[in-house]
């Protein structure tokens, strides 16, 4: 492993086993004595590496094996093949020692005690990991300062907000200041400010500390803010791993120009590589390929033919790169 | 790790435990009447039994013998009783396990602690009244010697417990339900355990069976050992024999975990 590389993953590969039925009780029953199992290919040989302080962002559709890749990176599954070595541990073998320099936080499974308030959780932490109590004191207040949830502290778990309480499930998996965070889906079902929050404390610990993340979600605006890498998975597949500012050029090569008329233009002729989204008889939105046509023509060719008013250019939406780009596997 | 530092995971997990139980606190009140009633049932039917029956020794047990016993075995039972198997099954239908697993902590020792936690707690409640009937009633008392083989016993009584119902659940990362083998712990509990009354009432053959499993050692021997039925000898051995169930079930303990996780983690969760 080069020095500056804290994970590597080499053509992992993961099948699991899924019991599968028809519906209707009769086929309920046949099950009792044939079972089915249908073999489904989770993973099919992903490689790629993690530098130290990168943010990077795992992104797919659902079942695309996103949250396979993280379980086999923190040790909670074994692959069927292939490779996984974080820091200088293989995180299945020496899962106890290893899960020390690491934090975790699923969104779907809390790891917080549901009955007890937060900070009892927290506590318990500083015994499981054997914290010194000044530094724990310390790593604290830092962590609650940060994300702000000094007045949900004593309040039992199960009664807090999925924001309030995604919050306190990020500080219990950073109490022990470990190395490598993964986060799978951190913001689901999370409202805007406390995203917000979320955000900027993945950053602030990524400035501050060098803390290498790994988060998995479906809110690209997550992503944007975040990563400027970023792994696209779909399928158990890896199909970009990349900068995020290239997948646009990779991906998706066309502009959208939104343009206003001064008259009514029920309707219009557009050069060559352009097309038209949507429009009324006042405003048109005409997507322009990049490979066959150049903006600056598509302008000059509406200013002369039409009697313009307000005309704007823009980026295809990331949503809707995406969106293409799962659509077209 | 040093002992120290899993001395510390211990205590932070027992603490959590106690907090856990503490706050629903209306529980273990309404457990304090459950245990009275119970025996009270058992009081009624064999006093039946001694009256119609014309002796006053059913094997080696006279009816006061006999309630003695069930007071202790429902003292010892209620000390080493352990829900693992069903919290378990709970934990991998619903895929939150995992989240044991991120943790530089076993699943078996994570569990042990906050059981011993539980159970330190709600075995204070819930046989509260027994015990206070049995001292200042019946008067019921045991030697200093007999006494501490008494508490290394059902330590040791609790350990072995915890250990095969923990067992048992691992069952659920094959079946995920687990309701039948629930019942069948209880089923064992009443009949092997000597939980509703003494191994020595039951035929030769069923008691020479007993005597090659480990379900007499939860509750049978340490009752028995507390009203000193058994002699000083049969006592010490009779813990040794406990150790030794605790090391093959703790070894069956960890091939089962393995075997059953690697199972677990290949159906996706």
């Amino acid at each position: 492993m080069k020095s500056d590389v804290v994970i590597s993953v080499k053509n992992l590969k993961k099948a699991f086993r899924k019991r599968e039925r028809k519906h209707g009780l009769a086929e309920a029953f046949k099950q009792l004595f044939s079972t089915r199992f249908e073999i489904k290919q989770a993973l099919r040989g992903i490689s790629f590496d993690v530098k130290k302080g990168e943010i990077l962002g795992f992104i797919g559709p659902n079942g695309a094996g996103k949250s396979t890749a993280i379980k086999a990176m923190c040790g909670i599954l074994y692959p069927d093949s292939g490779r996984v070595k974080v820091l200088k541990y293989d995180p299945w073998e020496e899962r106890e020692d290893y899960v020390r320099n690491i934090g975790v936080v699923f969104g779907q499974k809390s790891q917080l005690w549901w009955d007890l308030p937060a900070v009892d959780s927290f506590y318990l932490m500083r015994d499981l990991y054997n914290i010194p109590e000044k530094a724990f004191k310390k790593r604290l207040d830092f962590l609650v300062d940060l994300l702000d949830v000094k007045e949900y502290l004593g309040v039992q778990v199960r009664t807090l907000s999925l924001g309030e309480r995604m919050r306190c499930e990020l500080i219990v998996a950073l109490l022990h200041n470990p190395k490598i965070v993964f986060l799978d889906e951190p913001t689901i079902g999370v409202d805007v400010i406390a995203k917000a929050k979320i955000r900027n404390f993945i950053r602030e610990l990524n400035k501050k500390e060098g803390t290498t993340f790994i988060v998995t979600t479906h809110d690209m605006s997550d992503i944007e803010q975040l990563c400027e890498r970023i792994v696209v998975i779909t399928n158990g597949e890896i199909l970009y791993d990349g900068l995020l500012s290239k997948i646009k050029d990779e991906f998706y090569n066309s502009k959208f120009i939104h343009v206003k008329f001064r008259t009514k233009v029920p309707k219009i002729k557009l050069p060559k590589g352009c097309e038209l989204v949507k429009g009324t008889d006042y405003e048109k939105e005409i997507e322009i390929n990049l490979k066959k046509q150049k903006v600056a023509n598509v302008v000059d060719f509406l200013i002369k033919n039409y009697k313009v008013l307000d005309l704007a250019v823009s980026d295809p939406d990331i949503d809707e790169i995406i969106k293409d780009i799962y659509e077209k596997k | 790790m040093s002992v120290r530092d899993s001395f510390l995971q211990f205590k932070g997990v027992f603490k959590m435990a106690i907090k856990d139980a503490i706050a629903y606190k209306f529980e273990f009140v309404i457990w304090m009447i459950a245990h009275p009633i119970w025996l009270a049932a058992l009081y009624f039917v064999w006093k039946a039994i001694y009256a119609y029956s014309g002796v006053d020794v059913i094997r080696g047990f006279t009816f006061l013998g006999f309630i003695n016993y069930m007071i202790l075995a429902t003292i010892v039972g209620t000390a080493t009783w352990v829900g693992v198997d069903y919290r378990t099954a709970d934990e991998v239908r619903r895929g939150t396990l995992i989240r044991y697993i991120v943790k530089p902590v076993s699943y078996y020792r994570n569990a042990l602690y906050s059981n011993i936690g539980w159970r330190f707690f709600a075995f204070s409640f819930e046989s509260l009244p027994i015990v206070i009937f049995a001292i200042f009633f019946l008067g019921l008392t045991t030697t200093n010697i007999y006494f501490v083989l008494f508490t290394i016993s059902v330590i040791l009584a609790f350990v072995l417990n915890y250990t095969f119902t923990f067992i048992f659940g691992l069952m659920a990362f094959w079946l995920v339900k687990i309701g039948g083998i629930i019942r069948v712990r209880n089923g064992l509990e009443v009949l092997l355990k000597g939980f509703v009354m003494p191994i020595s009432f039951f035929p030769i053959w069923f008691q020479k069976v007993s005597n090659i499993l480990p379900f007499q050692y939860v509750v049978y021997v340490p009752a028995q050992i507390f009203l000193q039925n058994f002699t000083l000898l049969q006592s010490v051995v009779s813990i040794v024999i406990q150790l030794l169930w605790i090391v093959v079930l703790l070894t069956v303990a960890k091939i089962i975990w393995r075997r059953g996780y690697i199972r677990f983690a290949g159906v996706g969760m």
